[in-house]
């Protein structure tokens, strides 16, 4: 085949470009650490990536409704263990005010106790959670309990919130408090208490007072170990649902890994490939300006003196 | 003795026609589109010597031909690679795509539904709704831009393929009035290989130069573009169904026939950038529609009822110029997972009405059009206002993307509770259900969701332009191949060159040695007779 000046340069030139480009392409890959930038350097392993992306930010945000579910749970466990306090301390209460060896300002220093314990236990169920809102009310907006003293209205709570907080795993957003702050009975905490001091201040002076007195004092214990059932039933609840996140924490930290090695693995540049392709380019476009310099040198016109 | 002076003579200028000759190769060594020229020889007929009885250029009208063909191919391919690898790489990048915003806008739904009544999450999903009404707006102005800068481009390719089928038409001109092909003949033969290269590389012109130097020159189907030595009036023009088409002679050409860089600019415009557009307007009006007909079923904050967080795009009905009845066609959503992909034209033969997808492939319709009948396509509705001509042509987009809007609302506007909650409500169920709902299947018969439909947008946008590019590519490797094959047929070669100029010295300084020696034998003869 005839070799026209032309062709020659052009393919000088041409595999310079070639090399050049090369060169710019490993250069980039070193600098970002990726293997490609357009899904069009590699429509399939990009295709994964952005599932990947999907999965990661899907992980991400489980990652912190977790935090928040977490949150509302450990407050509500240290509610529910100052309830259980205080309901503990009311039965002893009860306990000491069943004997007969006491005087009037005994029972009237029992009474004042059980009427703290009403107003520490409205307290209690009065928490707000991070944001404002009541810890026990689930949905609702109102405190659940308003009035006083002798007057509490209990609104009751609703259920709370479900959040997800991975693929297909929703928890409460907090304890679910429907009827913890009420007794077997049906009646709300703070206002049995008070009725309790109510009984606990009594001295009958017969023997059937006496008697009535004892059984209702027996049956104010039994409503508040009724209660503490229920608070230890919540508590139990809030362990449960922190037990679960933390099993999920170990698994989305798991998959989060496998995930960020997917990404790595589908994305990542192998730098010492990228850097040998680099030498190898650099080499090569030496060699081609070389050529270069010795088509300019070489022509039959050099030797025509 | 005359003789000797005469062949001696007849030499010397000969070979003088053959080094300027070798000098002018040597001049044009890097001239684009020159051919080598050569001398042929032949002895002078009566009294000897010696004459120039040709002069040739070294040119292979089969491989010029080759050449043209395969500059036409590779420009069209690397234009239209062009504009997708720029669409891919916009499509690609967290910061200029789709993918991450809706990713962001379904993160903050999910966040909220852990913090119903937080401020802060609040805002967080008004910022993301409004991040991704604003990247929608920015891809669909980004691509409405790619498609006047190919019009733009389109334009000038035209302007210039006139100014250069007017030359042509001038040099074709003189060729034919040249007697014999001497030195300016074969400039203007360069001339013309260079000016139908230039037209092939813009408009995919083919031409085909005869034997007896008269010219062909017409687009693929035929449409000549010289006819009588008077050039064709090129321009740019739109058809009925409002697509750019090359004019020839104020008469629109099918797209198909043009090649070049207008080809691969036209099929840009009329297919690529029309599919980005479509698949870009199906994802935003699916995340308005799912956010807006969640939003609106739930309740604010302070318990009225939810609003909708975006201008939803719509579909757009364009119907064509040349319909003969004045009706028009009104389309509304009415199932977006059933909405067709693309955009679609409707016709009507006058008596029925038939659908077909920007493939040509007919597509599933029912009802008449009338009010209480509208045409069905996939889960688009169409009534016909005004009355319908035999022939009559519409256009349907199935969203405008660049509609999409978000909504300048209050935090507290948002709805996390469902409808009927009291003020302030902690209840997240309506957000969940959004969440749920964005996560869904929607779309490919409930298999795809929206994050998957644009992430298989963002690959797909990738595949086609690996694809284009692998095929610019391909084409770029044949027109190397053919211009090597032109260049090494009418290429210079200065080694050839140094050669010819080496030989054609020797020749003329022997000549000249001749004359010296017929005049020196004069003398000879002038001293005897003296004597």
């Amino acid at each position: 085949m005839r070799i026209a000046n032309s062709m020659l340069y052009r393919q000088v030139l041409d595999a310079l470009q070639q090399q050049t480009r090369g060169q710019f392409e490993a250069q980039q890959a070193i600098s970002s650490g990726l293997r490609f930038e357009r899904a069009g350097e590699d429509p399939v392993a990009m295709a994964g990536v952005l599932r990947q992306q999907d999965a990661n930010a899907r992980l991400a945000a489980y990652a912190s409704n977790a935090v928040v579910v977490e949150s509302r749970l450990r407050q509500s466990e240290l509610g529910l263990d100052a309830l259980n306090d205080t309901l503990q301390a009311a039965r002893e209460t009860l306990l000491r005010a069943q004997s007969d060896a006491l005087n009037s300002a005994d029972r009237a220093t029992l009474a004042a106790e059980l009427r703290s314990a009403a107003a520490e236990v409205a307290a209690i169920a009065n928490r707000q959670s991070e944001d404002g809102r009541p810890l026990y009310g689930g949905s609702t907006p109102q405190a659940l309990f308003t009035g006083a003293a002798g007057a509490w209205v209990l609104n009751p709570p609703s259920a709370p919130a479900r959040v997800a907080v991975a693929e297909g795993r929703q928890l409460d957003l907090g304890l679910d408090a429907r009827g913890l702050f009420t007794t077997p009975g049906g009646s709300d905490l703070p206002t049995a208490l008070e009725a309790m001091a109510d009984q606990v201040a009594l001295a009958p002076a017969d023997a059937p007072g006496r008697a009535a007195r004892a059984a209702a004092l027996d049956a104010a214990i039994g409503e508040l170990d009724g209660g503490l059932e229920r608070v230890s039933a919540g508590r139990s609840r809030v362990g449960l649902d922190l037990a679960t996140l933390d099993g999920l924490a170990d698994s989305r930290e798991a998959q989060r890994i496998a995930g960020e090695q997917e990404l790595s693995r589908l994305r990542d540049a192998d730098l010492a490939a990228e850097i040998s392709r680099l030498a190898q380019h650099s080499a090569s476009l030496e060699a081609a300006r070389a050529v270069f310099q010795r088509l300019e040198s070489q022509s039959l016109f050099n030797y025509l003196r | 003795m005359t003789q000797l002076f005469d062949i001696g003579r007849s030499a010397l200028t000969t070979y003088q026609a053959a080094l300027t000759t070798v000098s002018r190769n040597v001049a044009n060594v890097n001239t684009p589109g020159y051919a080598r020229q050569s001398v042929q020889f032949g002895q002078r007929i009566g009294g000897g010597g010696v004459e120039v009885i040709q002069l040739s250029r070294a040119a292979d009208n089969s491989a010029l031909q080759s050449a043209r063909s395969a500059i036409s191919e590779n420009a069209g391919a690397q234009a239209r690679a062009d504009a997708l690898s720029r669409i891919d790489a916009r499509l690609s990048d967290d910061a200029t795509g789709l993918a991450e915003p809706l990713r962001a806008l379904t993160t903050a739904v999910s966040q909220l539904s852990a913090r119903p009544t937080d401020p802060a999450a609040r805002e967080a999903l008004l910022r993301a709704t409004d991040d991704f009404a604003a990247q929608v707006q920015s891809l669909d102005a980004n691509l409405r831009s790619e498609a006047d800068q190919a019009t733009s481009q389109l334009g000038s390719l035209v302007r210039g393929a006139q100014n250069q089928l007017e030359e042509l038409a001038l040099v074709q001109q003189r060729l034919e009035e040249a007697p014999v092909l001497d030195a300016a003949a074969a400039t203007l033969a360069d001339q013309r290989d260079v000016l139908l290269e230039g037209l092939a590389e813009t408009l995919g012109v083919q031409s085909r130069v005869n034997a007896d130097g008269s010219l062909q020159i017409g687009l693929a189907n035929g449409q000549p573009l010289l006819e009588a030595g008077q050039p064709a009036r090129l321009g740019l023009g739109t058809n009925a169904l409002g697509e750019l088409e090359l004019t020839v002679g104020g008469v629109g050409q099918p797209r198909r026939i043009v090649g070049g860089e207008a080809g691969g600019l036209l099929q840009l415009l009329d297919e690529d950038i029309p599919a980005a557009q479509d698949a870009l307007g199906r994802i935003a009006a699916g995340v308005a529609d799912v956010v807006n007909a969640n939003q609106t079923a739930g309740a604010a904050l302070d318990g009225s009822p939810g609003q909708a967080l975006f201008d939803s795009p719509q579909p757009r009905v364009r119907p064509a110029s040349d319909n003969a009845g004045a009706g028009t066609l009104t389309a509304q959503r009415v199932d977006l997972g059933a909405v067709p992909d693309t955009r679609f034209t409707l016709e009507f033969d006058g008596a029925n009405w038939s659908a077909s997808g920007a493939d040509g492939q007919a597509l599933a319709l029912a009802g008449t059009g009338a009010a209480g009948d509208p045409l069905r396509v996939g889960g688009l509705e169409l009534t016909l206002s005004g009355g319908a001509a035999a022939g009559d042509r519409f256009v349907v987009e199935p969203a405008v993307a660049g509609q999409i809007a978000a909504r300048p609302l209050d935090a507290d506007a948002l709805a996390t509770a469902p409808a009927g909650s009291a003020a302030n409500s902690g209840d997240n169920a309506q957000i969940i259900a959004l969440a749920d709902a964005l996560a869904g299947g929607l779309f490919d018969g409930g298999r795809s969701s929206l994050q998957q439909v644009t992430n298989t947008w963002v690959s797909a946008t990738g595949e086609a332009a690996a694809a284009a590019q692998s095929r610019a590519d391909v084409t770029a490797a044949a027109r190397d191949f053919a211009v090597d094959r032109r260049d090494a047929i009418q290429g210079v070669n200065l080694d050839e060159e140094a050669a010819d100029l080496l030989r054609y010295e020797k020749a003329y300084q022997a000549a000249a040695q001749v004359l010296a020696t017929a005049g020196s034998l004069f003398d000879s003869v002038l001293a005897a007779v003296r004597r």
